[in-house]
């Protein structure tokens, strides 16, 4: 099933992956996308398009309604992310059910949910396939898209034709944590290489992941599964951050032992918490201060940023030290996946932070 | 002087009820919106002599008003406010359309009424600073400019008119594009003879845009706008012995660099209160039959040049967009 001519729905549509849907659409077969929108404020990159914007959210069914009106896809991205935990998981599990009953009553043929291999818990195991069982764990978004997935296999044995994405983590232009949040992470220090240390990373590039999207209602055998998105082959953390590191014309960052990362650390939070304390009373003074600084000692407040912000917490030395690889040989033999290079990707990246002004 | 308000959406809730609420000499009688829940909350905020839905009803009870509606209806409501008789200081953009601009000011000429819009920047005692320092020609003349603002959008719009171009008239050139541009015109009040415009609109509105401009009198430069990325954020001004930095965002400080005096220096500002300035320059303007400090006319001028700009904008070179099958 090509897309050229066909109604899409896309919720989700004011992020970061739901915006390059909908972009790639119009781009590559002038399809305007009806969008449901619950927050406008964050709807710049799409308001771009040529699109069909519907407000109202997953919780609305008069709205859901009015977005499905004559669409045969749907591109289910929608996740909540607000500060409200309950808010949020209702967005997620109820949002889900509404969405796909009333998909599954209009004419839509295609429903692609998109999940993340957060449904494998906190711990995954080295090697991972679409048939490791889905563990819950302390993180709510994994668990979270666990039982969203579990409300799109009841919608599956309903009759409703649905597919489920689990992509590893997507960089790339506009993505907030992995392109936006790495590069300023890197600029001020934030990166650094802790000895022995030296964990897998499974990064896909965002077209890579719009593909797979996009084969997956074309190819019949696509319906009923699921699939791990990843990139062409897993890379470490250190390549990872050390692109960026690269893109930002830094240094290559030095090798601390795990000792002195943890003294680091400390150091770092006694620092934070004298300039919170300081900020309170002195705020104008201190930026104007702050700002001289940085004109006339760029390298020392990068450090002193790294510091003050922690560079690697403790809490994260876990995740970076997992040796999971992320099978996508499911996505290969039955989509005919065929990601690019980790390099090919960053490159595209690069020029897109370079324009944003992030580098 | 007692003054309406027709739309208490995000701008009157975030600026003009505010100041509003500071400025004791401007009588605060008369507020409509479309929105009952609206309507409902600030029932029990203030004491007015007209609440509701009702443009022209709410007329009978005021002397001015301020029209903080989205952009396509800044027209339609200006114009019943005219013709019944009424000060208009109109939010930006002031139309939509140079068409409709040309309109509202033969119609406050008409029957003799201030029209004002809302060009805030104007009211930074920066922005003045800055001015004088042009005028003066302290720092000789200007040669060249380069005005960057981006911020990441988070407008907390309802209606998500921004994003529809019969509403909002265009992107970030139709929004923060109007302030940048007439700050630009009024320290630069010279024909704009060349420009060549660049967005990254696909169909919709753009959101990120860049001008390159030449004047009548040969001062060329840059103004790049983005609703998607924090910008260097600062206005640059190139004179014969020196240049100044400014940022919109920042604006109690003015960056001077004088090269013939090898000095920098920073000219801070105490307080900044732009909209406040702003309502109590529309009101002695009334009061004393003078020209408001941004008048239709200032409205006119940005909204020509942005009709420009839309005219001959091309896309913008954006590799990222590209994909496999279409590159």
């Amino acid at each position: 099933m090509a897309l050229k001519e066909k109604k899409v729905l896309i919720t989700g549509s004011s992020g970061f992956i739901g915006g390059r849907i909908a972009e790639r659409l119009w781009i590559d077969d002038r399809v305007k996308s009806h969008c449901l929108i619950r927050n406008f404020s964050n709807a710049a990159r799409l308001g771009r398009l040529p699109v069909k914007m519907i407000s109202g959210d997953l919780l609305e069914r008069e709205s859901i309604e009015k977005a499905l009106e004559g669409c045969d896809v749907v591109y289910h991205c929608a996740y909540g992310n607000t500060n409200d935990a309950q808010l949020n998981r209702s967005i997620n599990e109820e949002g889900t059910k509404n969405l796909g009953e009333m998909a599954l009553k209009s004419s839509v043929k295609k429903f692609v949910y998109l999940s993340s291999v957060a449904v494998y818990g906190s711990n995954p195991p080295e090697m991972v396939t679409e048939d490791t069982p889905v563990q819950f764990s302390n993180d709510e978004y994994g668990n979270s898209k666990i039982r969203a997935e579990k409300i799109c296999d009841g919608l599956l044995k309903k009759g409703l034709p649905v597919v489920i994405i689990r992509p590893t983590i997507v960089f790339g232009p506009f993505s907030p944590i992995w392109t936006i949040g790495a590069i300023k992470r890197v600029l001020v220090g934030g990166w650094e290489k802790i000895q022995n240390i030296n964990g897998m990373c499974n990064a896909v590039y965002i077209d890579d992941l719009v593909d797979s999207l996009f084969s997956v209602t074309r190819i019949d055998k696509a319906f009923g599964e699921t699939f791990i998105i990843s990139g062409r082959s897993p890379i470490t953390w250190n390549d990872f951050y050390g692109a960026y590191i690269e893109l930002a014309g830094l240094p290559a960052p030095r090798i601390v032992s795990k000792r002195k990362k943890m003294v680091k650390s400390n150091f770092g939070n006694l620092l934070r918490i004298g300039v919170n304390i300081s900020r309170k009373t002195f705020e104008p003074e201190l930026v104007d201060f702050y700002l001289l600084m940085q004109k006339k000692y760029p390298q020392f407040t990068r450090s002193l940023d790294g510091l003050i912000r922690g560079g690697i917490k403790s809490n994260e030395i876990n995740k970076f030290s997992q040796k999971t690889v992320y099978s996508i040989d499911k996505a290969k033999k039955i989509l005919g996946y065929s990601p690019r290079s980790f390099e090919e990707g960053m490159k595209v990246t690069g020029d897109w932070l370079k324009h944003h002004a992030y580098i | 002087m007692r003054i309406g308000l027709i739309g208490a959406g995000a701008i009157a809730k975030t600026a003009y009820l505010p100041a509003l609420t500071r400025l004791s000499h401007i009588h605060l009688n008369a507020i409509v919106d479309s929105n009952s829940q609206i309507l409902n909350d600030l029932s029990s905020e203030y004491r007015l002599g007209y609440l509701g839905d009702a443009v022209t009803q709410s007329l009978e009870h005021v002397d001015a008003v301020i029209v903080a509606v989205p952009n396509h209806l800044h027209f339609p409501i200006s114009k019943t406010c005219l013709e019944a008789g009424k000060h208009v200081l109109c939010e930006k953009p002031i139309t939509i359309s140079s068409e409709e601009c040309d309109e509202l000011i033969y119609l406050a000429d008409k029957y003799s009424l201030k029209l004002a819009v809302a060009h805030t920047r104007r009211f930074y005692k920066a922005a003045k600073r800055i001015k004088q320092i042009i005028t003066s020609e302290e720092l000789g003349e200007v040669k060249t400019f380069d005005f960057e603002e981006g911020t990441v959008f988070d407008w907390p719009t309802a209606s998500g008119f921004f994003f529809d171009k019969q509403k909002a008239g265009g992107g970030v050139l139709m929004d923060i594009g109007v302030h940048v541009l007439d700050l630009l015109l009024w320290w630069l009040p010279y024909e704009v003879v060349h420009l060549d415009c660049q967005d990254d609109s696909l169909g919709g509105v753009e959101a990120f845009t860049r001008i390159k401009m030449e004047m009548s009198n040969g001062i060329k430069g840059n103004v790049t706008l983005s609703r998607l990325s924090v910008l260097r954020n600062g206005y640059r001004l190139q004179f014969e012995k020196g240049n100044i930095e400014w940022n919109p965002l920042f604006p109690k400080r003015i960056y001077v660099h004088n090269i013939s005096k090898i000095s920098k220096k920073v000219i801070k500002i105490r307080k900044e209160l732009p909209v406040d300035d702003l309502l109590s320059d529309f009101i002695d303007a009334i009061e004393n039959d003078r020209r408001p400090l941004a008048s239709a006319d200032d409205g006119l001028r940005v909204m020509q040049l942005i009709e420009r700009c839309y005219h001959s904008r091309e896309p913008l070179p954006l590799e990222w967009l590209k994909t496999k099958e279409n590159s």
